[in-house]
């Protein structure tokens, strides 16, 4: 039990992720092993700094743009409009208040908690098997909801 | 395969990791907004590609966070460009005016500048791993040996680190 680990074993041991021979072993070395311990906590308290850094990302996170100027020209997710052009399918503008245009149908699922005051309800088709789907785009040209649109539709 | 069982499929996929893709890339790219174009174009691609065989969530994290990277350095590109202009305060003024926000945004800008500056398979490990995928899952995204996670993830950490200290001449 004399033998010092890398530092990769010793990466694995903090996330839980070494199996569980290796993992007893590794235990055990540390017991009687004060260089590879002192590494191990270098390793840990680093691992701890860039995974708090990475973390704190989600804090600096700016909201969805306004629809600025350079975003006009491309209101639609390219995906969508891509696939609307293919597929010839009608765009049909509605609001809230307005009639949907077709009968009572499957739910939509949101994609994000805030109210939809007004957008598009746009028909695409996508992928190889022609699945075909709603996807309401509000004005500043986010995809906000969905529903798959199935033969009983 | 009928449209409606691979319809179901696609809806399984999309109700699963968009949100957390969408989340993903807006820590990246720290525009919300952006995120949700960039995961719009990575469920394109998911859809596209049809049902997989295996489970498909290495496969669409590696091409969330490649299409990520890609914005990440593009942001970082615009925002030296606004600073060698005398710009960036603009961009900032209207809603960072206390000084803990404005520390906090930089933070976050040197953050992503060293993420940037990474080999992009490094990147994603770090950030595949704060983003709480196993060792299995990331390697079956990156293309890696299981064995071999512990060590690259330590390398990707230390050449981080090292590469903040020098840019920035203090620790994380």
């Amino acid at each position: 039990m004399n033998r010092c680990f890398e530092d990769g074993d010793l990466r694995a041991y903090v996330d839980r992720e070494l199996p569980g021979p290796d993992r007893d072993r590794v235990a055990a070395h540390l017991a009687g092993c004060g260089e590879c311990g002192a590494r191990l906590r270098e390793i840990e308290a680093r691992a701890e700094r860039i995974a708090t850094a990475l973390s704190a990302l989600a804090d600096g996170v700016a909201p969805a743009r306004p629809i600025a100027a350079e975003r006009k020209a491309k209101l639609w997710p390219r995906w969508a409009t891509a696939a609307a052009v293919a597929a010839g399918l009608a765009l049909v503008l509605v609001s809230p208040k307005a009639k949907p245009p077709a009968p009572a149908r499957a739910a939509f699922v949101a994609l994000d908690n805030e109210p939809i005051d007004a957008g598009l309800v746009v028909r695409v088709s996508l992928g190889p098997d022609n699945v075909q789907a709603d996807v309401i785009i509000s004005p500043d040209g986010r995809a906000r909801a969905y529903r798959l649109v199935t033969n009983q539709n | 395969m009928p449209a409606d069982a691979s319809g179901l499929w696609f809806d399984a996929i999309f109700r699963e990791h968009y949100p957390r893709i969408v989340s993903l890339l807006a820590r990246m790219t720290g525009d919300r907004a952006q995120a949700e174009e960039i995961a719009s174009d990575v469920f394109c691609k998911v859809s596209q590609h049809g049902r997989m065989a295996l489970e498909p969530a290495p496969w669409i994290y590696r091409v969330a966070t490649n299409a990520g990277l890609d914005a990440l350095r593009s942001n970082n590109r615009r925002r030296r460009r606004e600073e060698a202009a005398g710009t960036e305060s603009f961009r900032l003024a209207p809603r960072e005016t206390a000084l803990d926000d404005v520390l906090r945004t930089e933070r976050c800008a040197r953050v992503r500048e060293i993420l940037g500056s990474l080999k992009p398979r490094d990147a994603q490990l770090l950030l595949l791993r704060a983003e709480g995928l196993a060792y299995r899952e990331l390697a079956e995204a990156l293309g890696m040996q299981p064995g071999s996670v512990g060590t690259l993830l330590a390398r990707a950490e230390a050449e981080f680190e090292k590469r903040f200290r020098a840019r920035y001449g203090d620790g994380l």
